[in-house]
């Protein structure tokens, strides 16, 4: 098996999968399966961590816009609706192409620009909710100032949902990534990626399944399962309710 | 109604300037010297480096160059395509109703498709079908647009030979034919559109359908002679509401979509002018259809609220009560 996903064999090119390379080779005779392996890196990485920055800065906005109130409390959720209004892969396409640069930095930054927007709105929503309520008032009663009352007092409460909101966020982050690197607007070849190993097979869609097949297979997997969990995780209430 | 239409466009003019400042800003305020990225890196000359400087008003402000912006906008001038010098208004006028026609399609497709499955699932509930349904709708929810049009232009184009594998095209002897032409080259890039709307709608409706089946006026519909088929019907418009607000839900996937299938099946539509766009570093398109795609979802939300009148007579009642007074 060729265990460098950059490096193709000479007259190896499109072999289909047998015993030496398990998934079959590309174009260029590199090895599928080594390239898959690979090109998870970008997926999950930008799916894990634009999802962080999201969650971060979503969760601060948030929490600051509900316990502070007035005009920031006006201006962050003005904020919100107005980035929410654009269509995230605009959104990201438009940051990546106004930096310039392709890559894994501008990628990420693009897709956690257009994905905290939700976990800000729900943040203020639930810290409006909890106002007033039995915890928010003998947490006062007790001491305590603004961060410590939403950091010990109303994070574990916002903890379950947020988790459901962060695996969903995770897919649609995958999703994201995968179509910036089809569009070319991703990592830079040689470096694979689910996406960009599936832009390279549209030329040879007429001779090879392959190639095709088996990196959207590994996407649908991928995505399938953080959805599934997701759900497992929401429970049955919120059966029907997208969060995407 | 004519007020109430007025009032509801006049509180959407403060998020139609907060679009315009964030489009612009986005695509302005980087540490990057525009002029630079958006040549290319190609090295210009120090003429025509400065000419378009001064083009994009690159030696102003960021505040003086938005307000010059939103001053040309208000009077409907969007700039010239710096590729081929263009009116940006004409370029996109070009390719817009290709884009509508293909969105138009997919939110027909995923209403068609997911309202009747939500239907029957929801009659049968913890049935093998209904189950099966579910893990189905799953999947879907989970095939990224560009896999399922690699795969279907593969099998469905390539393999089958069935539908034309890209492109668009609306030619016949008649006028008919014309129409059959352009449905065939418009199924495969409907399809892919619609597959992660369709998740989203069916499972919805399946729970709206749940919650109202078991209702009594269901049963006394039924037990005064209606027809199953007729009282699932009057059901249908019970559950409109949420229909009509999932619609604001999907509009900016499908927009967003529509760039990648536009793309792969070579549909001369907004979506790959944008890309065509960022490839080129075409700034003012780039720009404009940012812009484009905020209003096109500010108005679905317009929409939406229309609707709302249209389907909920109690929204109705409560928006407009000069008219009930009439009737």
């Amino acid at each position: 098996m060729g265990g460098e996903p950059a490096a193709g064999i000479a007259g190896s090119a499109l072999h289909p999968p047998g015993r030496a390379h398990l998934l079959g080779t590309d174009a260029l005779g590199r090895d599928l399966l080594a390239r898959l392996i690979h090109g998870a890196r970008p997926s999950l990485l930008v799916g894990f961590g634009a999802t962080a920055i999201a969650l971060l800065v979503g969760f601060c906005a948030g929490a600051f816009a509900g316990l502070r109130g007035g005009l920031a409390d006006l201006l962050i959720v003005r904020l919100v609706d107005v980035v929410a209004c654009f269509p995230p892969l605009v959104l990201a396409l438009a940051f990546v192409a106004a930096t310039g640069r392709t890559g894994l930095w501008p990628m990420l930054l693009g897709v956690a620009l257009s994905r905290w927007t939700s976990m800000a709105r729900y943040v203020r929503g639930e810290i409006l909710r909890h106002r007033g309520g039995d915890v928010w008032v003998s947490a006062r009663a007790a001491g305590a100032g603004g961060g410590r009352l939403v950091l010990r007092h109303l994070l574990p409460l916002l903890a379950g949902p947020l988790l459901v909101m962060t695996s969903f966020g995770i897919a649609g982050a995958i999703l994201l990534e995968s179509g910036l690197s089809f569009l070319g607007f991703g990592v830079d070849p040689p470096t694979p990626s689910w996406g960009s190993i599936l832009a390279e097979s549209r030329a040879t869609l007429d001779a090879a399944w392959w190639p095709v097949v088996f990196p959207a297979a590994a996407l649908v997997l991928l995505l399938a399962a953080l959805c599934a969990a997701a759900e497992r995780a929401a429970g049955s209430e919120t059966r029907g309710t997208p969060l995407v | 109604m004519i007020a109430f239409l007025l009032r509801r466009v006049v509180s959407a003019l403060p998020a139609l300037v907060g679009v315009t400042l964030v489009a612009f800003f986005v695509l302005n305020l980087l540490p990057s010297d525009p002029v630079q990225v958006w040549s290319g890196g190609s090295a210009l000359s120090a003429e025509a480096a400065g000419r378009l400087r001064s083009e994009l008003g690159v030696d102003r402000g960021p505040a003086a160059r938005y307000a010059a912006w939103a001053v040309a906008l208000l009077r409907g001038d969007l700039g010239h395509s710096l590729r081929d010098g263009r009116p940006v208004a004409f370029v996109i006028g070009d390719a817009l109703p290709w884009s509508l026609a293909l969105n138009l399609c997919a939110i027909l497709a995923i209403y068609g498709v997911a309202v009747p499955y939500g239907l029957v699932g929801a009659s049968s509930p913890g049935s093998a079908t209904d189950r099966a349904g579910g893990w189905a709708l799953l999947l879907l929810y989970a095939v990224p647009p560009f896999a399922a049009a690699l795969i279907l232009q593969q099998w469905v184009a390539v393999g089958l030979g069935w539908l034309p594998l890209q492109g668009v095209s609306a030619e016949g002897a008649s006028l008919p034919g014309r129409v059959w032409d352009l449905l065939r080259h418009l199924a495969l890039p409907t399809l892919c559109l619609a597959l992660s709307g369709w998740a989203i709608v069916a499972r919805y409706s399946r729970a709206a359908f749940r919650s109202v089946l078991g209702r009594e006026f269901l049963s006394v519909v039924r037990a005064k002679g209606l027809s199953r088929l007729r009282a699932h019907l009057r059901l249908a418009a019970n559950t409109a509401v949420p229909f009509v607000t999932l619609l604001a839900t999907i509009v900016p996937g499908l927009v967003g979509g529509s760039i990648i299938v536009e793309q792969v099946f070579s549909l001369p539509g907004v979506g790959r002018l944008y890309l065509a766009a960022v490839e080129a570093r075409d700034y003012p398109v780039v720009l404009a259809l940012t812009l484009l795609s905020a209003v096109l979802v500010l108005a679905g939300h317009l929409l939406v609220d229309l609707l709302y009148l249209l389907v909920d007579p109690r929204i109705r009642t409560a928006l407009l009560p000069e008219r009930t007074d009439a009737i």
